[in-house]
């Protein structure tokens, strides 16, 4: 008795102390600009695991490859993946980078429009200087990478507020419109062709094995044959996530074209409307990718 | 020199990601007519190809070439072939042929030399013919 009494006091007061929290950022509902921003940067997160899955897949796939090969050297089999690998694990975590810059853009603009002040992201600022050439980016993502953090930079420093909303807007859309598009691509084609690539790779290594063993061991040649099925599928999921990521991104364009469109008028109902459209699918969106991944 | 551009990149991996499942096709398919050793070199050139496709994204390749979109063309044309000729293939020496000459292939561009491109893509026509 004296502990159900105990929780619900400790509810209550966790509760008291929630709704002082949401009171303290403003009891009006967001706007559709925060919600926009807010979901959209949230599915940032679920890029993580796709650009990270770019050494992985191959690494699979060169696993294959190698396992294949009775006389290479199965003790160095890790060292050897990672080295033929190495392109795409160096690129990853570049990529997470690049495209952290489009998700604390739109975290900025989410707080250029409750009024609030953008913190200067050091860490990302040095992160744009050093893209190169060679980078999976390519001169458009380079670009649109350097100047967005160029312009969250003048935000921190410069104190901007929500009277700058639709110039930061302006300002930044051919860009947005040029980061998407790229890491569309890297994930529509290049993680799709690696993909590909892994499953082609898993058919070669398991039907010449299921092949070369059939008539003398029907039954592992069966659960070989389920392992395999078992390997397209959980490829089969990693290409449906990449599909709903790339309309995660597409939306996230087309939701910052809207702004940038209505950039004079952001707080109309209309745009409002828009905006929240592009909110609701985003958020569907992600719920795919996370149930897949 | 100048880096290959993205979509041309792409494009290339595609062409021989596609060679290299064509022959996978013809391997399988042809499984119980092909000796080992037979069976053994054509998958070897197979993972050849795969691995390179890959590599023709991952890595900026550069290339002395104005425009590289001729080249990419050509190599589509010459992809192309090759697969049509594997599958018509009577003979496994043709295969390997064909084969051999889209690894070639896939080595000359990642050199980015024209003109160890124009003799692969020469070559790459004429197994294929």
């Amino acid at each position: 008795m004296r502990v159900a009494r105990l929780l619900s006091l400790n509810l209550f007061v966790f509760l008291a102390f929630a709704c002082l929290q949401f009171a303290a950022g403003g009891c009006s509902s967001p706007s559709a600009v925060r919600r926009y921003t807010s979901v959209s940067t949230a599915a940032g997160e679920r890029f993580s695991e796709i650009a990270n899955d770019l050494p992985g897949s191959c690494q699979r796939r060169e696993r294959y490859h190698l396992f294949g090969q009775w006389q290479s050297d199965l003790d160095s089999l890790d060292g050897q993946t990672a080295e033929a690998c190495a392109k795409y694990t160096r690129a990853a975590p570049r990529l997470v980078a690049a495209h952290r810059v489009l998700t604390r853009y739109l975290a900025a603009l989410g707080k250029l429009s409750a009024g609030d002040l953008v913190a200067y992201d050091k860490p990302l600022d040095e992160f744009a200087k050093t893209l190169v050439q060679t980078d999976m980016l390519g001169e458009d993502g380079i670009k649109a990478v350097k100047s967005i953090s160029e312009v969250l930079m003048e935000a921190a420093s410069g104190g901007w507020r929500r009277k700058q909303l639709g110039a930061v807007i302006e300002k930044t859309n051919p860009d947005i419109q040029n980061l998407t598009a790229v890491l569309r691509g890297i994930v529509a084609e290049d993680y799709a062709q690696l993909l590909e690539s892994e499953a082609e790779a898993a058919r070669k290594f398991y039907l010449g094995k299921i092949r070369d063993h059939r008539e003398e061991e029907p039954l592992t040649a069966v659960l070989v044959y389920e392992k395999w099925r078992k390997e397209e599928d959980a490829i089969e999921s990693r290409r449906e996530a990449a599909g709903a990521y790339v309309k995660v991104l597409e939306r996230i364009a087309a939701g910052h074209q809207d702004l940038y469109d209505h950039r004079s008028e952001l707080d109309s109902k209309d745009v409002k409307k828009l905006v929240l459209e592009h909110v609701a699918s985003i958020e569907e969106l992600v719920t795919n990718v996370r149930v897949l991944y | 020199m100048t880096k290959l551009r993205t979509e041309h990149a792409r494009e290339l991996a595609e062409h021989f990601y596609r060679v290299s499942k064509t022959l996978g096709d013809y391997r399988f398919a042809n499984w119980e007519k092909l000796g080992k050793n037979e069976r053994l070199s054509i998958e070897a050139m197979e993972w050849s190809l795969l691995n390179a496709s890959s590599d023709f994204t991952a890595v900026a390749v550069d290339v002395s070439l104005d425009d590289a979109a001729p080249v990419v063309k050509r190599v589509a044309h010459a992809t192309k072939a090759m697969k049509a000729a594997i599958k018509k293939a009577e003979r496994v020496d043709k295969v390997l042929a064909i084969a051999a000459a889209a690894v070639r292939l896939t080595g000359a561009i990642l050199s980015g030399s024209p003109s160890a491109i124009a003799s692969a893509l020469d070559r790459a026509l004429k197994s294929a013919s």
